[in-house]
């Protein structure tokens, strides 16, 4: 037998201090988390009321008043850039996984949905701008909304494409041999398959637009009032936080921690469900 | 199991052939004790039919062993369902032998109102029944009582034997039968020989146990 | 025993998209019906090539071609103008691994009758029974089917994609190395099952194990290097057969 305790001592050493550092990290990040998380309460807590969420701002300088705008605004901004961005991504995803599968055009069609997705958010902002809010003539919903759209749209994509990749050529083609035509074949059997990964990644997508700012700066722009029409600059939590922590009134500084707080929060939780998902379809899998 | 089915037919098949050596036997038996030619007619019949169930047989057996790759219990019974089927075609061989002799004993008058022969030939065919019923039931125990029946056979045949020779001393004349007479006592004793055969293989089937060319044993507890 | 035949390939050769040299060369066999045949050669040899084109699952694939006919019932399935689709309502298939659809036991076996236009619960229900009764899993599920079929353990599975594609009632039953990725005593089920579904379906089996196709099979084909080598009765291939190569590949002295 050959076996050298000083060498299996040493090992051992060098397993506790890996051990050691990266237990240290992890609590360090998480010790920021909870800090900001913490921080961000403690600025907001004072503003967070019922009348955050059902009253409209107070004049600048007018201490009271909600967000009731910015929240309405950020849900129609999201819900409406959800269903452009979701379908799109969804069907090119399916596009490329299946019936383009292996060919040079969904190869490109990959390699353009990655360059969607590291153009930064300033950029898709002054791009919709351009072509979204400069020929009506002012700033609108529904360009804030393409925008967001923009950004979901190769998110969702490659989430779609890798989920389908996923599902093993077997399965289809035992659907296949029972007679089905593609397309039934991808409706009934492959989606089904992949639909977990496909949810997870369109819920992750909306939680990243979800705390978009830049894209939207140019695009819906802001609104002190508060709307239900599109074709109006809206107003979003994400901008009115940039706009009121700029701003001079201490009132205004209070909200916008509130705001952040809730968007953070709103985010975590998000994310915490679509983990639960996973979670709970696996472990009723085994 | 895709092997059972397979052993059931092989197992039918044998105890068919079985039947008929037996009634080959019975029949050319008959023939001399009645001193009636009617019987012998059937046993040439019978006598094709166990040469071609012996071949089919055979065939069938190699086939099953190739394709169902048996192990233990399977191939023992496989491998000494060939040799059964080899001894009962023996057996038939015998039973042929005894008519062909019996042809020739009746063309002369009957000698004797015959008593050991009938009950030889009594003993030796309970032989070959039990040893087929061992068989098709896997009774070690029948198997075993069979095997020791073969020397009563054996001291009968003497006894005959005997007999016979004072017949050929008083009258020359009755040499030719009873010599014939003698070779077939000689082939009743060979088919209880076999049968004792039949009956070990039955032992060694069930038992994994080889009684071949060995004084009877203990039975297995 | 005269046996009636249910397809006959003639004159077959099959090539891969961008090959030019053929994976299957001039084969020339028939299928007897209600009857098992056995696809045995060594790996490369052609037999799940061959077996698959007798549903053409090749066509999934751009670019596979077909050279010769392959005849069912007299009709050649290699044309244009045969429908994909019943052709696969008569020639169903069974895979290697056992593939249930992500859903419960009773969708799985009711999808190609669904398929195919069959909506009437009762009727769906009775179809289902006899499927499963067919592949010997009734007993086993019949108070679960609406569990999802992924909770069933493989050889449960694997009788269930039998019981699936038993349910539209093929007349052929293609089957691709079915017990390769299970456990000895399932694997005996499976194949007691495979002998059993011949009184209702031929069938045409690939397998590596060439034990497995003596257990099994009535016919077998002994294919080597895209070539048929030699076609007989089972009985015969395994002790007695015609050619020296047939001879090696039985004793084992390659493959």
């Amino acid at each position: 037998m050959i076996y050298n305790p000083n060498v299996v001592k040493r090992r051992k050493i060098r397993g506790y201090i890996a051990l050691l550092l990266s237990t240290f990290a992890a609590g360090l990040g998480l010790f920021w988390l909870g800090f900001i998380l913490f921080d961000v309460l403690r600025h907001g807590m004072s503003a967070i009321n019922l009348d955050l969420f059902l009253e409209d701002p107070a004049p600048p300088g007018v201490p009271g008043g909600g967000l009731r705008n910015a929240f309405v605004g950020q849900l129609l901004i999201t819900f409406f850039a959800t269903i452009i961005g979701v379908p799109i991504g969804l069907l090119a995803g399916t596009f490329i996984a299946e019936y383009a599968r292996g060919t040079r055009f969904a190869k490109i069609v990959s390699i353009l949905s990655d360059i969607m997705v590291s153009v930064p958010s300033i950029v898709v902002g002054t791009f919709i701008y351009a072509i979204m809010v400069m020929p009506v003539g002012h700033f609108n919903g529904w360009a804030g909304a393409a925008a967001l759209a923009f950004i979901m749209i190769p998110v969702v994509l490659r989430t779609t494409e890798d989920m389908l990749s996923l599902v093993p050529w077997t399965l289809r083609e035992a659907a296949f041999a029972l007679g089905a035509s593609y397309f039934k074949v991808i409706k009934d059997i492959v989606y089904r398959a992949a639909i977990t990964g496909i949810l997870t990644g369109v819920i992750l997508s909306i939680a990243r637009v979800a705390g978009e700012t830049a894209p939207l700066l140019f695009t819906s722009f802001n609104n002190s009032f508060f709307t239900l029409n599109m074709n109006e600059p809206m107003s979003s939590l994400t901008v009115t936080i940039f706009v009121y922590a700029m701003g001079p009134y201490e009132d205004w500084h209070e909200k916008a921690w509130a705001a952040a707080f809730i968007i953070t929060f709103f985010i975590l939780i998000v994310t915490i469900f679509s983990r639960s998902i996973i979670y709970w379809k696996y472990k009723s899998k085994s | 199991m895709l092997i059972k089915p397979k052993l059931e037919e092989i197992r039918d098949r044998l105890i068919l052939m079985a039947d008929l050596a037996s009634q080959m036997v019975e029949n050319a038996v008959e023939a001399i004790v009645q001193h009636d030619p009617k019987y012998l007619s059937v046993v040439d019949e019978l006598e094709d039919k166990v040469d071609q169930m012996e071949v089919e047989n055979e065939s069938l057996i190699i086939t099953t062993i190739a394709r169902y790759q048996p192990e233990a219990k399977y191939l023992r019974m496989l491998v000494m369902d060939l040799f059964v089927n080899r001894d009962l075609e023996r057996i038939g061989d015998h039973a042929e032998n005894i008519k062909e002799n019996a042809e020739r004993i009746l063309k002369k008058p009957k000698l004797k109102e015959y008593v050991d022969l009938p009950i030889m030939t009594e003993i030796t065919l309970d032989m070959l029944k039990d040893a087929i019923k061992s068989l098709s039931e896997l009774d070690t125990e029948l198997a075993r009582s069979v095997i020791a029946r073969d020397d009563k056979v054996d001291a009968l045949q003497d006894q005959i034997i005997r007999e016979l020779y004072t017949y050929m001393v008083e009258d020359p004349r009755n040499i030719k039968v009873a010599l014939r007479l003698i070779t077939v006592t000689n082939n009743l004793e060979r088919i209880a020989d076999l049968s004792t055969n039949l009956a070990e293989e039955v032992i060694y089937m069930k038992e994994g146990k080889m009684l071949r060319h060995q004084e009877l044993d203990e039975p297995a507890s | 025993m005269s046996e009636n035949l249910k397809m006959q390939v003639k004159d077959f050769y099959f090539y891969y998209a961008g090959s030019k040299e053929p994976a299957l060369k001039n084969i020339n066999m028939p299928v007897y019906e209600k009857q098992v045949t056995a696809l045995i050669g060594p790996s490369g040899c052609g037999k799940t090539t061959l077996l698959r084109s007798f549903n053409r699952m090749h066509d999934l694939y751009h670019g596979n071609r077909y050279k010769g006919e392959i005849l069912l019932d007299g009709e050649n399935i290699l044309t244009d103008k045969m429908d994909l689709i019943e052709l696969r309502s008569k020639v169903g298939m069974v895979f290697q691994k056992p593939t249930p659809f992500p859903m419960n036991i009773f969708d799985n076996i009711a999808y190609g009758l669904r398929l195919r236009g069959i909506k009437n619960k009762s009727e769906l229900q009775d179809r289902v029974e006899k499927a499963l009764k067919q592949a010997a899993l009734w007993d086993e599920v019949n108070d679960r089917l609406n569990e999802p079929a992924s909770g069933l353990s493989g050889g449960q599975q694997q009788r269930l994609v039998i019981a699936r594609a038993l349910a539209v009632e093929p007349e052929v039953l293609l089957f691709d190395e079915p017990t390769s990725a299970l456990d000895p005593i399932s694997t005996a089920k499976i194949e007691e099952l495979v002998v059993q579904l011949r009184e209702t379906v031929t069938i045409v089996i690939v397998t590596h194990n060439m034990q497995q196709a003596a257990r099994v099979s009535d016919y077998t084909a002994f294919m080597y290097l895209g070539e048929l080598i030699e076609f007989d009765k089972t009985d015969i291939i395994f002790t007695s057969p015609k050619k020296e190569l047939t001879e090696k590949y039985i004793s084992g002295k390659f493959g």
